[in-house]
């Protein structure tokens, strides 16, 4: 980890940006659009691409605990961890240059939705008994039913619903990060991660 | 007391609240608020686990009632219960602080007991940053519809509007960051000296004592219980 050059004056400046990012555009997509996904980690990604894993980490944490801080919602704030893990997971996914290609990226989204639904599952296994309150809880239904146990079914509806909800927020990080000029992302520490030499 | 709250998950969750959490709530004449916010929170998780687990609990065996092919099972409902009662100690808990304590008050405690400065800046301007940015992001929404995009339509064509939506918010947001760090420079952000700070705490050293006692035996019982397993 690169604590001292990551988390430089412009990467404390985006981590908020990013931060209400998640929390709009979440809200966006579950509000207005109604649309079967979350989309509430496109802060996350965007400061783990721009200023390395710890920084995305960061960001993702302290979104969820923003999130129930200012909707008055505490139940959202044990899947910090499930942000967490995104973040370094994107971080270290960037890393390896998977943002200067759109097949790559493809890959990463599904595999940091793979990494989220891992993760989240026992959170929402033992602490909410595999139910979220929302729209997925059906898919859980759906595998107790045909025999799963609350850990394998919270896990199965993780891996259906995270993997889908992470590639399409990885391919919005990848479009924003096209349509922004080269001169401007020089400014972040992990540039090197975008910007195709 | 400001911050002296730790997790934890004893066998009567219900109990907790109603013995600990409602009468700290009363102290603190906010229960109707807490009454009403918790109540919000946890009735759509009521419903969902109610239905989910009480019909498809793996392993139960004591049918209630049937209805056509599903049945209501006795098991499912007590593990219901008990996952209930612990959403409603955290939300409770959760909610408590939040109503008592500012946010602001909150993060000046944890930077004063020693995290880093960064992490006050980021949460009080995300705080901050945020009804702003919802308020453009009901322009946008608005502006996009005006020119005839589709947003109460199909599934499909909800999709596509996505990035129509969500393109000039994010690109507006990200332009401000660098006049942001231009801004925090110019204060002196990163200067190697110890802040000084607007607001003032005021914690004695009963609070003080109340905290390290409360984490001592959560400890304690977190021992105890696995101990006990």
């Amino acid at each position: 980890m690169r604590l001292k050059s990551d988390f430089t004056t412009i990467t404390l400046a985006l981590i908020p940006v990013a931060i209400v990012i998640n929390i709009v555009v979440g809200n966006i997509v579950q509000v207005v659009l109604k649309l079967p996904i979350y989309l509430d980690s496109i802060g996350t990604v965007l400061v783990a691409v721009l200023a390395g894993p710890l920084a995305g980490a960061v960001t993702g944490a302290l979104s969820n605990i923003i999130w129930g801080i200012l909707f008055s919602n505490p139940t959202i704030m044990p899947f910090a961890i499930t942000a967490f893990c995104i973040g370094l997971v994107a971080g270290w996914l960037a890393g390896r240059g998977i943002l200067k290609n759109i097949l790559a990226t493809i890959v990463g989204g599904l595999l940091t939705g793979a990494v989220a639904a891992i993760v989240s599952a026992p959170i929402a296994a033992y602490i909410f008994g595999g139910i979220t309150g929302s729209g997925t809880d059906w898919l859980v239904a759906f595998f107790q039913a045909t025999g799963a146990n609350i850990l394998q079914a919270a896990t199965l509806q993780g891996l259906i619903s995270d993997p889908l909800d992470k590639t399409i927020s990885f391919l919005v990080v990848w479009i924003i990060l096209r349509g922004m000029s080269q001169r401007y992302l020089s400014h972040f520490p992990r540039a090197n991660n975008v910007i195709r030499s | 007391m400001l911050i002296g709250f730790s997790a934890r998950w004893p066998h009567l969750p219900v109990a907790l609240f109603v013995f600990l959490i409602l009468p700290l709530a009363v102290w603190g004449q906010l229960l109707r608020e807490l009454g009403r916010t918790t109540l919000a929170v946890i009735f759509p998780f009521a419903l969902s686990i109610t239905l989910v687990q009480g019909f498809f609990y793996p392993g139960a065996t004591h049918v209630i009632f049937s209805l056509g092919p599903f049945a209501l099972k006795e098991e499912g409902l007590l593990f219901a219960y008990g996952t209930l009662g612990k959403i409603l100690l955290l939300a409770g808990a959760g909610l408590l602080l939040l109503f008592s304590t500012h946010p602001a008050d909150l993060i000046l405690a944890l930077v004063q007991h020693g995290f880093p400065n960064a992490l006050a800046y980021i949460v009080v301007t995300a705080i901050q940053l945020l009804p702003h940015m919802q308020a453009k992001a009901m322009a946008i929404v608005n502006a996009q519809r005006a020119r005839g995009l589709e947003t109460e339509t199909n599934l499909w064509r909800r999709s596509r509007a996505l990035l129509a939506l969500v393109g000039p918010l994010v690109f507006s947001a990200l332009v401000d960051v660098h006049e942001r760090a231009l801004a925090l420079e110019a204060r002196a952000f990163s200067a190697p000296c110890s802040k000084t700070s607007l607001k003032e705490l005021h914690d004695t050293r009963e609070e003080a004592l109340a905290r390290w006692a409360i984490i001592v035996l959560s400890i304690a019982f977190i021992a105890w219980q696995i101990g006990g397993l």
